[in-house]
């Protein structure tokens, strides 16, 4: 359902310096799926993932959803696309801090006011343990459970696909853990879940896993494909994708 | 819809930002209380004015001893009872010119009771020269003046004072030393356009007055009555080169009296307002527009210390537009909220003025609706630049931590 095709974005720093943060990426994504995004710091994955959910635009290339050809939509379209399609997770969890758990969870529902959800704020919280802490603040939450919030708050749209940046990357282990039976839990109940994650381990629970450097897509365990000549630990990865495919 | 819904986001993040926001009602909230009242004084001054030419008679002069500036100057002499007399056969569209001298702060005292009242001393054409009426009794005849005797009219307010329930008729009462008759009640007029007493006042025949009482030669005033009001303009510059002929005055000497016209009294009222007016204007324009350059800043603040809250309502489906809304929401409201509590200040203000000044400003919606609006418009004038910019930003640039 997700079709990249020869995408690049370069970023230009303070001092004029320009980063190819991403290079002709193609990827395509089916309905269903679980990628997990690795590589390196820097490697372009966070402005891949930024990319795919409409947070960011290429500078060329082409991107459709479904039929939609994405490249060519205006701000209406893709506010939409960001709040119909698309659910994000974050590693710094980006709660509103002003607002209680429960209004953090149906801040999506402000944007589309036509729009009833099949489950109510309350009722996405229970389904992730936090049913009596709705009229909470954000910040009297431990960090594995503001996490829980902002998936929550994800899922209040209905959204086909979710998107997480090291979701875990501010986590302990055991809340690491917890986090992750949830998004596993989300994709075994048919929603695409592509996560950003430097983590091999992690990246390993993943059907399909993409590896990236400099911008580039360097391996992609759906193709078994080992792009760069650097391979022997890259190709240990996509062993390990294999394997667990 | 989705409109009220954003509203009610920019109430949440206004409450949890509860400072700024005071500081972005203030200026609107000053300018606005400063607008309502400048509106009410003016509309108060121009109403006064109104009343304050209808009470003295469109067709009326006033000649004061001094310069003009009501109350009559009462340490210059020049104007006498003859000057009345050569003014009244001057013009055949002069109607009557009745002399008076009053005095201020007499003692009044009767069985023990004391009051302090202006004294007026008439002759019979003060009645028809001032619309009084006598209620009860009868009024100063030329008898009285001929023969100085000591009699006098009381006013209603007078009466309640030094007598109470009794029947003031054919009583005697002391002023200064000497005991007054008093044969007649004047009917109860309320207070002035300029907001004295009427009913404060004792009236006697002008002779007693000038012998028995004050002991001067001269009158403080001279009240002169038309037949119809044109030509009133050139009937006032020949009484002046009349009274100036008869007081020996020679130019370059100013006139030793003023001549006050019903067009010298809305010159006087607008005058007096018109500065005020000035005042208060300046300040509203100063107030809104520095309160407009206040929210802006704190607007433009709030923009970039709320980056990370605008690139999170943008990732869950806010567009552009959502966001310019809500950010100018945020602003219209603050400074509309300070619009309404500025009305409420103006109102107050106006209340302290009606007790503690002579101004009687009077309420009128439009003021409210020209506090309240205004307000509001610096809210949207000044919001829009900070609510662009919150809009303008790319999701992932707000986002980035
Ligand atoms: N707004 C930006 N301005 C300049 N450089 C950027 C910007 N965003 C990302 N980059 C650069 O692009 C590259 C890829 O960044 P990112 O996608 O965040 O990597 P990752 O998420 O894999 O760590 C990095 O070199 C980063 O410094
Ligand atoms: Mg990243």
């Amino acid at each position: 359902m997700i079709h990249l095709n020869k995408i690049n974005k370069t970023y230009y720093t303070k001092l004029q310096e320009s980063v190819k943060a991403a290079e002709d990426v193609s990827l395509t994504i089916e309905e269903g799926d679980f990628v997990a995004l690795t590589g390196a710091s820097g490697s372009g994955k966070s402005t891949l993932l930024n990319l795919i959910g409409c947070l960011d635009m290429p500078d060329s290339g082409e991107y459709r959803i479904g039929d939609a050809e994405v490249t060519s939509m205006d701000d209406e379209a893709l506010s939409l696309l960001r709040a119909e399609t698309f659910g994000f997770v974050f590693q710094s969890f980006h709660l509103l801090e002003g607002l209680s758990v429960e209004e953090n969870v149906a801040l999506p529902l402000v944007y589309r006011p036509e729009f009833r959800p099949p489950r109510s704020a309350m009722d996405i919280l229970k389904s992730v343990g936090l049913q009596d802490r709705g009229d909470h603040l954000p910040n009297e939450l431990s960090g594995g459970q503001k996490q829980r919030v902002a998936i929550a708050r994800a899922l209040i749209g209905d959204p086909k696909v979710i998107l997480a940046d090291e979701p875990t990357g501010n986590l302990d282990s055991k809340a690491t853990d917890e986090i992750l039976q949830i998004l596993e839990k989300l994709n075994k109940s048919g929603r695409t879940l592509v996560m950003v994650t430097h983590d091999d381990e992690m990246a390993a629970r993943a059907g399909r896993v993409v590896r990236m450097e400099d911008g580039r897509i360097i391996q992609d365990s759906a193709k078994n494909t080992v792009e760069k000549k650097e391979g022997d630990e890259v190709a240990d990865g996509g062993a390990k994708g294999k394997e667990d495919a | 819809m989705k409109l009220f819904k954003m509203i009610n986001q920019a109430f949440l993040s206004l409450g949890t930002h509860k400072g700024k926001t005071i500081l972005m009602m203030l200026g609107p909230a000053i300018g606005a209380a400063a607008l309502i009242l400048v509106l009410s004084v003016v509309e108060g001054s121009s109403r006064g004015m109104q009343s304050r030419v209808k009470s003295f008679g469109h067709a009326n002069f006033m000649i004061l001893a001094g310069d003009g500036m009501p109350p009559a100057d009462l340490s210059i002499t020049t104007l006498t009872v003859e000057d009345a007399k050569a003014i009244e056969e001057s013009h055949p569209h002069i109607k009557v010119a009745s002399p008076g001298l009053q005095r201020r702060g007499i003692s009044v005292e009767f069985e023990g009771s004391y009051t302090n009242v202006p004294v007026f001393g008439v002759t019979p054409t003060w009645q028809p020269a001032w619309n009084w009426k006598v209620s009860r009794g009868r009024s100063i005849e030329q008898e009285d003046l001929t023969q100085m005797r000591r009699v006098c009219l009381i006013g209603q307010t007078v009466k309640e004072e030094i007598f109470g329930d009794e029947d003031p008729l054919g009583k005697t009462v002391r002023l200064g030393k000497s005991g007054f008759t008093v044969v007649g009640e004047l009917a109860r007029r309320g207070s002035s356009p300029s907001g004295g007493n009427m009913d404060n006042r004792l009236v006697i025949p002008l002779t007693t007055m000038m012998r028995r009482v004050a002991n001067v030669q001269h009158v403080s005033h001279i009240r002169v009555v038309l037949k119809e009001a044109s030509k009133m303009q050139e009937i006032a510059e020949d009484l002046r080169k009349l009274l100036r002929r008869r007081h020996n005055i020679q130019p370059p000497q100013e006139d030793d009296f003023g001549i006050i016209t019903p067009k010298t009294i809305s010159k006087m009222t607008v005058e007096i307002s018109s500065t005020l007016k000035t005042l208060l204007i300046v300040t509203a324009v100063v107030c809104l527009l520095g309160g407009g350059v206040v929210v802006m800043a704190i607007m433009l603040m709030s923009v970039s210390e709320r980056t990370n809250e605008i690139g999170i309502r943008r990732a869950v489906g806010a567009t552009r537009r959502d966001i310019l809304i809500q950010f100018l929401s945020e602003a219209v409201v603050s400074t509309t909220a300070g619009g309404v509590v500025g009305f409420a200040i103006g109102m107050g203000a106006m209340g302290a003025m009606l007790k503690l000044s002579k101004m009687q400003p009077v309420f009128t919606p439009w003021a409210i609706l020209w506090g309240v609006v205004t307000s509001m418009l610096i809210g949207v004038l000044f919001g829009l630049l900070p609510a662009y910019r919150a809009a303008r930003l790319q999701p992932v640039d707000a986002l980035r931590d």
